[in-house]
């Protein structure tokens, strides 16, 4: 099977019309195996800006997970300083070939806006989120308002 | 095209075999007319009988997928049967192109279509008449559930015999119950291609016979495949979230004889690993596993006790406490006491795991049991309360 009509058929599906969540697919025509999103979460803190998040493709797709690494920084238990996410949907013992991307950011903007502070990579932060919710969305908010890109919707 | 033809008159009680050569395209009626002219007898009061049942005057022969060694019988009945059943016929209906039945033929190593063949459980006679229809895989794959009447041995409880055979080459397979044709032309739920035929857990997820097999490899290879009984060491619907699983290995032979042999001895450890009384012989070169029956012990004297097993292949005798080749209960082993001061024991399958970071909340990648680090227990809701990461 040809990973890039999946992937075509998946780039058709996010880009199709209607309101989504995200914006701004990028991609490079000639490998279709990495591109950027801009993710437009829709709950405080988050809805103060736009994060930019990067996924690779496996060659094996879709029978290996693909890897998501935000590009913007964030503040959140659930995502650490280096990018990386502890998102359910796409680790190894849980992946399915049939999971579409589109289901795929949708999972992941659910964990940006409903943190799971009992799965933290940050425990510091899912404390924080945990003890002392004010303080937590306060730091959040800011540190949005520093690191986050534009909203394009 | 060439039918063997086993007529059998009622009334005067002869049987007598004949090859008929009728038409490619020719129905049931027509071969009624030939026989007819064979017999000397009207047509009408012979009924065609085949896989079961009595055929329709108006199904094409062609479509039976009749081979070489598989004859039809021609019951000679005394008085006309009620002429002309009003059964009609769909003139699209194309059975070569339907296909119902998958099976996996070792002789052309492949998926190919199958044709079921139903014969007496008596006397392995074909030339029965169900009393009943099977409504589904059960009444095919267990035995004794469909009754019969049988033309041939005529005695009293008798049931139907089902098997498959290899469209291609006529050899008897086994039946792939969860592969079907693809009727309503679904896209694989991987590729999006549509293919002939798909596999389907039961859970209406289609997948292609490429994406199948390599969902099947990745997922063999990743150790990912789950122990569900009673089916088994088996594999999980490709959709997301989705947990139907196969339930027939008989799948697994798409894998290709090498990758099928690996998966019957993973399925093998899996259980054994599993099971109480399960072993691996500890010497090198043999790779035993098996399960220890207490009445198999080697004898010993009345009053010594033996502590040791015997390995069923290479009869090698291992201690059965702490299952080294070289007994090392009683000694100081810089191994085993480090991987006891670092791990704790899964309580589903006692697998000894080691964490390396993240919550108590472990999920264990033998046996996939979700327990707790700090209780050793099954994980619970308390777990998540009270000592949930630190």
């Amino acid at each position: 099977m040809s990973i890039s009509r999946r992937l075509q058929k998946e780039l058709a599906d996010i880009q199709g019309s209607g309101a989504k969540p995200y914006s701004s697919v990028e991609y490079n025509e000639s490998n279709l195996l990495h591109w950027t999103v801009l993710l437009h979460p829709d709950k405080e803190p988050y809805s103060k800006g736009a994060f930019r998040v990067q996924i690779d493709f496996p060659a094996d797709y879709p029978f290996k997970p693909p890897k998501l690494t935000f590009l913007t920084k964030i503040y959140h238990p659930n995502i650490d300083e280096q990018g990386q996410i502890c998102l359910g949907i796409v680790h190894p013992d849980n992946w399915k070939p049939a999971t579409r991307t589109e289901q795929v950011l949708m999972a992941l903007l659910q964990l940006i806006n409903d943190p799971e502070p009992d799965h933290p990579l940050r425990a510091e932060l899912a404390e924080e989120f945990q003890k002392d919710r004010k303080k937590f969305l306060k730091n959040a908010e800011e540190f949005t308002k520093k690191h986050s890109e534009k909203r394009t919707d | 095209m060439l039918v063997p033809v086993n007529i059998r008159d009622k009334a005067t009680g002869t049987k007598r075999n004949q090859i008929l050569e009728v038409s490619d395209t020719a129905t049931v009626t027509n071969l009624k007319e030939k026989i007819a002219e064979v017999i000397n007898l009207p047509k009408d009061n012979i009924k065609i009988v085949f896989g079961g049942h009595v055929l329709d005057p108006n199904a094409t022969l062609g479509g039976l997928l009749l081979g070489p060694s598989t004859s039809v019988l021609a019951l000679v009945a005394e008085t006309s049967s009620s002429a002309a059943q009003s059964s009609k016929t769909d003139a699209e209906r194309n059975p070569q192109n339907i296909g119902g039945f998958y099976v996996y033929c070792k002789q052309c190593n492949d998926v190919t279509r199958g044709k079921l063949r139903i014969c007496c459980s008596g006397c392995s006679s074909p030339d029965v008449i169900a009393k009943q229809e099977p409504t589904g895989w059960i009444d095919v794959l267990r035995s004794n559930r469909i009754p019969v009447f049988c033309e041939n041995c005529d005695a009293e409880n008798l049931y139907a015999r089902f098997t498959f055979k290899c469209v291609p080459c006529g050899e008897i397979c086994a039946a792939l119950s969860q592969t079907r044709g693809n009727w309503e032309s679904a896209e694989c739920v991987i590729c999006c291609d549509a293919p002939q035929f798909v596999f389907d857990f039961g859970c209406n997820h289609p997948s292609c016979k490429n994406c199948f097999t390599h969902y099947a490899e990745t997922q063999l290879k990743e150790a990912q495949f789950r122990f569900r009984p009673p089916f088994g060491y088996t594999l999980r619907c490709p959709a997301t979230e989705c947990d139907f699983c196969i339930t027939d290995v008989h799948h697994f032979r798409i894998l290709g004889p090498t990758q099928y042999a690996e998966y019957q001895r993973l399925a093998t450890e899996k259980l054994i690993a599993l099971d109480e009384s399960g072993y691996f012989c500890p010497f090198p070169g043999c790779g035993a596993s098996f399960l220890l029956d207490e009445n198999d012990l080697p004898e010993v004297e009345d009053d010594q006790i033996d502590d040791r097993i015997q390995c069923i292949e290479c009869r090698r005798l291992f201690c059965r406490n702490c299952r080294e080749a070289v007994c090392k209960c009683e000694t100081e082993d810089r191994t085993n006491s480090t991987i006891n001061l670092t791990t704790k024991k899964c309580p589903g399958c006692n697998v000894s795991t080691e964490r390396n970071g993240g919550c108590a909340h472990m999920t264990c990648t033998h046996c996939h049991l979700d327990w707790c680090w700090i209780c050793v227990t099954p994980w619970r809701e308390d777990c998540q309360w009270d000592h949930w990461f630190g």
